[in-house]
């Protein structure tokens, strides 16, 4: 029986990543920004999973559990603070809120 | 772990070298019930007296236990003297940052109880960061700083400048999470490990993974602890902050950030620590120079304390080039020290804060010396203590991380270092001379001082100077510490 190399699920999780990474920095909507980085922290959870499944073990898989758990913390709090945002000034992009600068 | 194998009675773990961190976990929780049940008068005057008192109990048995080593909790713990060391500066300042939060909030008019639960929170994790190997550990222990950062910050009533902070430490903080986390996926493939003892000392044949794990890793805590190319965020959270959790990200965080760091820096094997010099020594580089040279030009001084906090982690970088244990030694006592520094002068703008017509600005400043004499003291002791000048810890710290560097015949970094301070000596200096030999513009009165504010400062600058001229009073301690990671 052939398997599926390690490799390829480095690939499909790399793949991943970049488009997380692609999303932070294109798109303007906060929201999206935050899924973009739930999605380059779930390429992780892809490689953990392959290198794990590759090597035999279960301490990647652990580590997958927790940061499963850890970004819906993060994607919690952000949510709250884009409500913060939104209630405060009505704007939903990442280009309008730039009040700091220099 | 194997996974078809046969388990075992489950050893209970030692708790003695836990303890610390447990008191700290144990006050969130307290103080997270009463939060729920207490009333809103009984709130304020409990809550700060519960985590100080928890804090206090913490730092006694840090104190205390500081003999005790060792690993618990199956290696994913370990206990020694760098983490007793770095664990007292952290319960120290974020027991000082509960004195000065108290009147900061209420003169904005927002009082949490949430502030006091989400602070021991954030504690613990730094505490738990300080001392761990292992990947899982460090990571859980990250983001529990980090979250813990993103609500403090955030938590400003009225302040819109405070939530865009947030949410641009928000994002930067998860890609550097993100970034760190996908490192540990190619450091656990190298080496079928997650503890970084383990990991580093792995001799593998494909040893790309390995690099290619710990560049990512780095870039993660780089983002953390504001490293150039990686620093976007960091002004913008410094000023949105609330000042006084300003103080704890420049202190505590950048302490606990830094460790993970500090603790691989002495794993590292001969045939690396060419690439290592070269990756860190240029990012220390750049850092050092852009962080002072953006920071000539600030109108707000949040913000130039920002860029200075930038211009710091530079210099700490510069130490940890050096892949010695006199480069080991520079770089904790530089951490350490910086605390003290960082977190003084944010709390005197924490004070200063409370005026009503002080809008942040440099020019607020002239005249100090006329209006507030002992703020304006304690604050260009700072400034000299940032900038380097002799009777202060920012002195020691960077001779030592100087000669570290001379050490190493890393002459280039050393000769960076030096212009970076002639460049800083730009913008402390005029703070200085607008405080000091400058006519007053605008009436400052501070009205309702807490006591204990003015002896928290007391104390903070006492330590900024006695630190400086008895440095055996910790370097005995960063010496053990030091040696004994070397020892490995």
């Amino acid at each position: 029986m052939k398997t599926i190399p390690v490799e390829a699920y480095f690939a499909v999780s790399t793949a991943l990543f970049v488009l997380g990474l692609l999303g932070m920095i294109v798109r303007r909507n906060l929201v999206t920004v935050l899924m973009s980085l739930e999605l380059a922290l779930n390429a992780v959870n892809v490689a953990f999973v392959g290198a794990d499944y590759h090597m035999g073990l279960v301490e990647g898989q652990i580590f997958a559990l927790f940061i499963i758990a850890l970004a819906a913390a993060e994607a919690a709090v952000g949510l709250g603070i884009i409500i913060a945002i939104f209630r405060y000034r009505l704007v939903d992009s990442t280009d309008e809120i730039t009040d700091m600068r220099g | 772990m194997q996974v078809n194998q046969p388990i075992e009675a489950v050893e209970f773990p030692r708790l003695d070298v836990f303890i610390p961190e447990l008191i700290v976990l144990i006050t969130a929780f307290v103080i997270f019930t009463l939060d729920l049940i207490l009333s809103s008068p009984m709130k304020r005057r409990i809550l700060p007296i519960i985590t100080a008192t928890g804090y206090s109990l913490s730092l006694a048995t840090v104190i205390l236990l500081n003999k005790l080593k060792g690993d618990t909790f199956y290696k994913s713990f370990t206990a020694d003297h760098l983490g007793t060391v770095v664990k007292t500066f952290e319960i120290l300042i974020a027991l000082t940052v509960i004195v000065f939060a108290q009147k900061y909030y209420s003169s904005r008019n927002s009082f949490y109880g949430e502030f006091y639960y989400i602070l021991s929170f954030t504690l613990a994790g730094a505490m738990i960061l300080s001392s761990s190997y292992n990947l899982i550990v460090i990571y859980v222990a990250l983001e529990l700083v980090s979250i813990g950062f993103y609500i403090l910050t955030a938590l400003l009533r009225n302040s819109f400048i405070s939530k865009e902070g947030a949410f641009k430490y928000l994002i930067l903080g998860g890609l550097s999470v993100a970034l760190a986390s996908y490192g540990a996926v190619f450091m656990y493939i190298y080496a079928g490990s997650l503890d970084l003892r383990e990991i580093l000392s792995y001799k593998g044949e494909d040893q790309h993974y390995l690099i290619l794990g710990l560049v990512l890793f780095l870039i993660g805590f780089a983002i953390k602890i504001g490293a150039v190319p990686f620093h976007f965020w960091l002004p913008d959270a410094y000023q949105g902050a609330p000042t006084p959790v300003t103080a704890l990200m420049a202190s505590v965080g950048k302490l606990a950030f830094f460790i993970p760091i500090v603790r691989i820096m002495p794993l590292l094997r001969e045939e690396f620590s060419d690439v290592w010099i070269i990756t860190v020594g240029i990012i220390a580089a750049i850092t050092m120079i852009y962080g002072n040279m953006v920071a000539l030009v600030q109108k707000d001084i949040k913000r130039l304390l920002a860029y200075s906090s930038i211009a710091h982690s530079g210099y700490i970088l510069a130490g940890i080039a050096v892949t010695e244990v006199i480069g080991l030694k520079a770089v904790v006592y530089f951490l350490v020290v910086y605390t003290i520094m960082a977190a003084g002068s944010f709390f005197v703008i924490a004070l200063l804060e409370r005026m009503g017509n002080w809008k942040n600005l440099l020019q607020d400043l002239s005249g100090m010396r006329f209006n507030l004499p002992f703020l304006a003291l304690s604050f260009m002791i700072y400034m000299f203590a940032l900038l380097g000048v002799p009777p202060t810890v920012g002195f020691v710290g960077k001779t030592l991380v100087f000669m570290a560097l001379s050490f190493d015949k890393l002459w280039w970094l050393a000769i960076v270092m030096i212009i970076s301070t002639g460049i800083s000596t730009g913008y402390y200096v005029r703070i200085v001379v607008l405080m000091y030999m400058k006519d007053k513009e605008k009436e400052f009165s501070l009205k309702g001082t807490n006591p204990l504010e003015i002896i928290s400062l007391t104390f903070l600058t006492l330590l900024t100077v006695g630190l400086a001229v008895m440095p055996e009073l910790i370097l005995n301690l960063i010496n053990s510490a030091s040696e004994s990671l070397f020892l490995r």
